[in-house]
């Protein structure tokens, strides 16, 4: 389990996070949404080990973030944050191949492994294709499969369920440049690999889509929790509208009855 | 873009190019040598004396020489993130000469020691030189986190003109015979090149060209950025000190010993990147054959040109090098708007 517990993290005189308590459990798509500078990436930089905060602690497995090595956390879980631009000419297979850098597979099982994630995320045989010529929506897509397979590398063969259980997933806005086809199977992918027993913290800005794919929502404004629950639990009150201070009509969705919202026009 | 056949084997073809280079050199010049005897080993002992004495310990410096400024030229392209990278354009060549500067004029011992030592202590002085600068140019160019172009271009001319006048000021105080090795060694001369410089550059380049090449699935997650290779379990600060401190000991060593050679590490890096892809695994390995070669070559050819006299080799690689930037950083600008 990721726990984080009373984090406090101050910068510039000013407090981007305040007292954030939350876990994110193995086998649940936890999201994360708040209004723009709310601290959603500044938590997961945290929850990352990239910043340090000035209170409070994170624990992974119990142990204390800052006491794992770079390499060992490297093997538990992996980050993607947002927009990663690429200066050189790298194909494809290069850049998901990077992700295998905490792993000794053969070039055998690496090239497998890669096939095998590229059409897991909706780009199969993309692989000797220049990463500079894709479309945003298609490095993005890319850029999953190199923190897929960062995770997934210990047991290259399909027999995943061991393999994922208690490794974690720290997602900055991946569906951010993707079309409606691909937001889903990106969504519904994640869906599944929680359901595996992988843990997963996923930044989100579309409260609909977090809505109806989240085990469990986390809402931050101006750095402080003010929502962490399912997502069936906001169907009452208006902490959606308040949050982001928006005049917004609360409707139902017609399969699974989860509260999703419109603009009042 | 489809690479073509030979971009699955690269090694054959650059190491066929360096040996041909290499005969070349050997062989060719203001006396020749025919290459015939050469694998015969049927030479006369002026042929041997002159392959042995000047030829030889020429083509080994060039070869390590060219080598060393491809891979310090490849190096600090993945530490910037940067294409346009290169120790000359950036002023580690000439932070490193001016240090060396300081030395021939300023020190007492100079003409009392051993080559030898004479050879290390100018290495030591241009690396204190190129650390300098390279820590200058990180501070000066890093803007948010992020390297920028602007920074970095702005930063090298800065350095560049600074040790430009810094130099300048050396040659006004030193005497006559200084004055001649300070202009001699400024322009980049392989000319002077004996066994013992060879052994001294040979101890410290081989090492750090074989670290780096080991080390080069680590250069390729610099290229995600620092963030994403700490991701990756990568220590990058203290990963980047260490790059640090071997491009300031390459280009130092190289600065020391052969004066100003520029152009190298801009221009094999992209040429290899072009050629076989940007894999550092791959770009490595063969900046260092094909800078070798190149540099044997333009040595060559700075030899043969004006004889029986020679061109400084570091004119020949700026009338190649000076064109080709110009065509990167052109290509780079339309690339980004």
């Amino acid at each position: 389990m990721l726990n984080i517990s009373q984090l406090t993290l101050i910068r510039s005189g000013k407090n981007l996070l305040e007292n954030v308590s939350l876990s994110i459990q193995p086998g649940q798509l936890t999201i994360i949404l708040g209004p723009n500078g709310a601290g959603k990436s500044t938590l997961l930089k945290c929850c990352s080990g990239a910043l340090q905060a000035d209170a409070g602690h994170i624990t992974l497995d119990k142990k204390l973030l800052s006491n794992w090595s770079l390499a060992d956390l490297a093997k538990k879980r992996a980050v993607l944050t947002q927009q990663i631009h690429l200066p050189f000419a790298l194909t494809v297979k290069e850049v998901v191949s990077l992700g295998l850098a905490p792993w000794a597979l053969s070039d055998q099982q690496a090239t497998k492994l890669i096939h095998d994630t590229l059409v897991e995320v909706g780009m199969p045989d993309t692989e000797t294709r220049q990463y500079a010529s894709l479309s945003g929506g298609e490095q993005q897509r890319i850029q999953l499969a190199r923190v897929l397979v960062q995770l997934f590398a210990d047991k290259p063969s399909r027999t995943r369920k061991q393999s994922q259980e208690g490794k974690y997933l720290l997602l900055d806005e991946p569906i951010s440049a993707l079309d409606l086809h691909q937001q889903q199977r990106v969504l519904r992918l994640l869906k599944n690999l929680a359901q595996k027993g992988l843990g997963i913290f996923c930044i989100l800005h579309d409260i609909n889509l977090a809505a109806l794919y989240g085990d469990k929502l986390v809402l931050l404004e101006k750095g402080k929790v003010i929502f962490n629950s399912e997502p069936k639990r906001l169907a009452q009150g208006n902490t959606i509208e308040a949050a982001y201070q928006a005049d917004l009509i609360r409707l139902s969705h017609p399969d699974n009855q989860l509260p999703q919202w419109q603009f009042r026009q | 873009m489809k690479r073509a056949f030979y971009s699955q084997t690269p090694y054959p073809v650059l190491i066929l190019a360096l040996f041909i280079v290499g005969i070349f050199a050997l062989t060719q010049g203001a006396y020749s040598i025919s290459w015939r005897n050469l694998f015969l080993s049927s030479m006369n002992d002026i042929d041997r004396q002159i392959l042995m004495t000047v030829r030889l310990p020429r083509l080994l410096m060039a070869a390590l020489v060219g080598a060393a400024l491809a891979v310090s030229g490849a190096l600090m392209q993945a530490l910037f993130r940067n294409p346009l990278a290169d120790p000359g354009l950036l002023g580690v060549s000439s932070g490193a000469s001016v240090f060396v500067g300081i030395l021939i004029v300023l020190n007492p011992l100079a003409g009392n020691l051993p080559l030898w030592a004479q050879s290390y202590m100018q290495s030591a002085a241009a690396f204190l030189g190129a650390v300098l600068t390279c820590w200058l140019i990180f501070q000066l160019s890093k803007h948010k986190g992020q390297v920028s172009v602007l920074h970095l271009l702005l930063a090298g001319i800065a350095i560049n003109a600074l040790s430009g006048s810094a130099t300048g000021l050396l040659t006004y105080v030193s005497n006559d015979e200084q004055l001649r090795a300070l202009t001699f060694w400024a322009m980049g001369n392989l000319g002077g090149a004996r066994w013992e410089q060879v052994a001294v550059i040979a101890s410290i380049l081989l090492p750090m060209l074989c670290y780096v090449w080991r080390q080069s699935k680590n250069l390729n997650l610099l290229l995600l950025g620092e963030e994403e290779a700490r991701y990756l379990g990568l220590d990058v600060e203290s990963f980047k000190i260490k790059l640090i401190a071997i491009v300031a000991l390459c280009v130092g060593v190289t600065v020391a010993f052969t004066g100003l050679i520029g152009f190298i590490g801009l221009m094999v890096p992209h040429l290899i990147r072009m050629l076989f892809g940007a894999d550092n695994r791959i770009v490595v390995p063969c900046s260092a054959l094909l800078g070798a070669s190149l540099l044997t070559g333009a040595d060559t050819w700075a030899r043969l040109l004006v004889i029986p006299a020679e061109l400084p080799v570091g004119l020949v690689t700026s009338l190649l090098g000076g064109p080709f930037f110009l065509w990167l950083l052109l290509k780079n600008i339309r690339e980004t708007s």
